[in-house]
């Protein structure tokens, strides 16, 4: 018995530490939704240009990755405050509906996906690690050591974005505007500051997502687009617009994808979340803290 | 029942389709007719794609998944069945058809951005169904499909059927549109909830019309797999998906021809651009977001203001 | 005189709001009925809820002795109730015609008969010009057109969500007369939804009165308007209670 759990404690551990860098991205994209009521279908490649900054720092400019980090932390940051001001400020201005948002994301998407195939290469790169591989021993089970290291710090950065949002005068501007935009203004909050605060706080991190795992995972032009569209899924089964829903829906992920890579077909490993993202449609839109989701 | 009249508002519009009619005879070269029967391919993808985005206000992703659900349904009939491609096309077309009801059902009644999610996760389960499921499909080496037509060297023949599909769906649009049920579309893209509060069943309307351009879609995929004889991936990529939205937002959505202009358009500066290799999308996806940011309407809506003004 | 609609003890809440709270009240046939509150009252929530852009927690909703609870809008638009939105929702790049065509589709199949219905509509609303598109209508037109397009639906209830809002004095008169000539030809029960006092005082049979999602009181407009508790309610308790008011 011991023989067989052992695999699946040692998965399931795994997949709670994937869960932390998922976080990252869903709790940004839960930003973005909540705030500006909009889902930004480049987020994966805000991901990716926090890995490519990362490595360019560090191959470049021989930076240590942890000085590199918060250097990429802050250029991801000013890099969605001008996406927020060029692009999407025409969504309030101009009271654009959906399409708008979805298309111009993915627009730009493409965009970045393919200058970093025009300007990077197309070929897989890797950043230097944040500390050599080793694993660490808890009892019988044995864990990757520089994936705890890693994951830890995204943590600490999801907690100090939490203290943003909770203790912050921009932050309490941002949760007003997330629970009735027409209201916050009527009380004098400046829109367009917290629309490009919004979108800059998870641009950074995203950022530090891709700056986190490239150091683990492949780093090549796409390596956005499955991260983000995991994202999506987790924000639809968490309920979109809720924090918790993010954060609880991202281990969630990250446990029924090892486990099931574990349990039943490897080869289907990043099918899972889909199938997730249906079954969430046909039973429970509103994810399990949202709110009504139907149209009307 | 339709007054075909010279006026000068139909003028333009038949010239063009007189214009699509006698190309192929006056370009003789076999490598831009067959260039231009797949910019009317495209043009059918990126007018479909327009009927939703542009007329509903429903972004879909999955529409090269859609094409490729056509091309792999027909490719499998025909290579196990042994029927001819013609009807093979259209099995494929039910296979879009089916499917279409069963994601525009389960997420079309909920906010527009869920819809968007669906397609985009139904889009990938069917890429990665069809790379692991490799018996079948071959994986990305890709299936080999008989042609549709035996015996012909030329493209002509494929041209004009492609032409006649556009035609098909464009016309059929247009009747749509126009009718009674055309105004439930066009109130349900201006604002959903006024449509309902006006006894209109919203989530009917945006179903139907979304089998409506699936099956031409998936239609369209199986002949394209019959065009070139292989059915690989490829039909579905993110890339085709990627061109195919570039082509109705420059050409212009909410609008007819937009898309069909925005399809020939770009995939004649998409062959010469070929040279560019990696600088092609890039360069369509700029035309995008420079399109939608600054000149909404798309070529076709920006020059209809320019011209008639308003 | 029978009740065209009657709300039966509904209650609606949002997480742990109460937007309406056990309210009941009825609607009867060519009556015109003012609905009055203070802002946050829960009269648009009420309306929501009426219509099947809201399901109720608790209660039921009857319209011409069907129960009509938790049904979808167009299903209650189809059964004879119609609405205008507090925030309109215009059709903008439809014309006038062609968005009040929209509403004639629930009654007719055809697009020449819908057309027919508009033009009876438009003329009866005095809009001019109906080529022109919604999105550029001036703010009393873009408001008739609201109207219109839910009379085209031919009700039998209609539900006028604060239309008076942002309107001069002078086009408040104009929407009074509306209203009432609307009851008139389209033999119609109207909810009139307001916070502009001449409005809905000058044009309603009875008034209701709602404060916190619960019914405060009811009668002809004139026992309405003086009545203290009412007052209180739009005064704030303190200065109530320096009128007199037991609360």
């Amino acid at each position: 018995m011991v023989m067989v759990g052992l695999p699946i404690v040692e998965n399931l551990i795994a997949g709670l530490l994937m869960g932390s860098f998922y976080a990252l991205m869903a709790v940004g994209l839960t930003l973005i939704f909540g705030v500006m009521r909009i889902v930004n279908f480049a987020h994966g490649e805000l991901y990716m240009l926090g890995g490519y900054l990362l490595y360019y720092l560090a191959t470049l400019f021989g930076l240590n990755n942890f000085v590199a980090l918060p250097i990429v932390i802050g250029i991801m940051f000013v890099v969605g405050v001008v996406i927020e001001r060029t692009l999407l400020r025409p969504i309030i201005v101009e009271k654009l509906g959906d399409e708008y948002s979805i298309i111009i994301t993915f627009g730009l998407s493409l965009f970045l996906v393919n200058f970093a195939i025009a300007f990077f290469g197309p070929e897989y790169k890797s950043p230097p690690p944040y500390v050599q591989a080793y694993r660490v021993q808890l009892g019988p089970i044995s864990i990757s050591g520089d994936r705890l290291l890693v994951a830890s710090i995204a943590i600490i950065i999801l907690v100090f974005a939490y203290l943003i949002i909770s203790k912050t005068k921009i932050g309490l501007a941002m949760r007003a505007a997330a629970q009735n935009r027409e209201g916050a203004m009527l009380c004098g909050i400046d829109i367009y500051k917290v629309n490009m605060f919004t979108m800059g706080l998870a641009s950074a991190l995203a950022g530090a997502a891709g700056a986190l795992l490239s150091t683990i995972m492949l780093l090549y032009p796409q390596a956005g687009l499955i991260p983000a569209i995991k994202s999506y899924v987790i924000i639809a089964l968490g309920g979109m617009g809720s924090l918790i829903g993010a954060v609880v829906g991202s281990a969630a992920l990250g446990i029924v994808e090892s486990l099931g890579t574990v349990l039943l077909s490897a080869a289907y490993r990043d099918a899972y979340s889909f199938l997730v993202l249906i079954l969430v449609l046909l039973l429970r839109p509103q994810g399990l803290f949202g709110v009504r989701v139907r149209e009307v | 029942m339709f007054k075909i009249s010279l006026s000068q508002r139909n003028a333009p519009m038949l010239l063009a389709i007189l214009f699509l009619l006698v190309l192929p005879l006056v370009v003789r070269q076999e490598y831009w007719i067959y260039v231009m029967t797949i910019g009317l391919y495209y043009a059918i993808l990126a007018s479909t794609w327009n009927v939703m985005a542009g007329f509903l206000g429903r972004v879909s992703f999955a529409h090269a998944a859609f094409a490729a659900i056509g091309a792999y349904a027909s490719a499998l009939s025909v290579l196990h069945l042994g029927i001819p491609p013609a009807v093979g096309m259209l099995i494929g077309m039910a296979a879009g058809t089916v499917f279409s009801l069963f994601i525009g059902y389960l997420s079309l009644r909920l906010r527009g951005v869920y819809f968007t999610l669906s397609t985009l996760a139904f889009a990938e389960i069917f890429r990665i169904v069809v790379t692991v499921e490799y018996e079948y499909t071959r994986g990305s080496l890709g299936l080999e499909t008989p042609k549709l037509i035996e015996g012909v060297l030329s493209y002509m023949p494929y041209y004009y059927v492609a032409l006649a599909i556009l035609l098909g769906t464009l016309f059929s649009t247009y009747v749509i549109l126009n009718s009674a049920f055309g105004l439930k579309i066009k109130a349900v893209g201006n604002s959903e909830e006024a449509a309902e509060a006006l006894g209109i069943n919203s989530a009917k309307v945006k179903v139907i019309m979304f089998m409506f351009t699936s099956a031409i879609t998936s239609l369209a995929g199986a002949f394209y797999g019959h065009l070139i004889g292989l059915v690989s991936p490829e039909v579905g990529a993110f890339d085709q998906l990627a061109l195919v939205i570039a082509m109705a937002v420059v050409g212009g959505l909410g609008s007819l021809p937009g898309p069909v202009i925005g399809a020939l358009l770009l995939e004649v500066i998409s062959e010469y651009l070929r040279e560019f290799g990696i600088f092609r999308l890039l360069i369509f996806a700029g035309l995008i977001i420079v399109t939608l940011r600054f000149f909404r309407r798309g070529i076709y809506g920006t020059l209809k203001q320019v011209i008639f003004g308003g | 005189m029978k009740a065209v609609l009657e709300v039966h003890s509904v209650t609606k809440s949002f997480g742990g709001l109460i937007a309406v709270n056990n309210f009941s009240m009825e609607v009867r046939e060519r009556e015109i009925v003012g609905l009055i509150g203070p802002n946050g009252a829960g009269k648009t929530t009420l309306l929501n809820l009426v219509t099947g852009f809201l399901k109720p927690d608790k209660g039921r909703i009857v319209f011409m002795g069907e129960e009509i609870t938790g049904l979808p809008p167009h299903k209650i638009c189809i059964k004879g109730v119609a609405r205008t939105f507090q925030l309109i929702k215009p059709f903008p790049k439809l014309s006038i015609l062609d968005a009040i065509a929209v509403g004639a589709l629930v009654r007719v199949r055809s697009k020449v008969e819908a057309y027919k219905r508009a033009h009876e509509v438009i003329e009866f609303l005095g809009l001019k010009n109906p080529h022109r598109l919604c999105e550029s209508l001036n703010v009393v037109e873009e408001k008739l057109v609201e109207l219109g397009r839910a009379l085209a639906t031919n009700p039998k209830l209609l539900l006028i969500d604060e239309i008076a809002a942002g309107l001069r004095p002078s086009e408040v008169e104009d929407i009074k007369r509306v209203i009432r000539v609307i009851r008139d030809e389209y033999n119609v029960s109207i909810v009139v939804v307001e916070h502009v006092m001449p409005l809905v005082m000058g044009v309603s049979d009875r008034i209701v009165v709602m404060s916190s999602g619960s019914k405060v009181t009811e009668g002809k407009p004139e026992e309405v308007a003086s009545n203290p508790k009412v007052i209180s309610i739009y005064l704030g308790e303190r200065r109530g209670r320096m009128l007199g008011v037991k609360s």
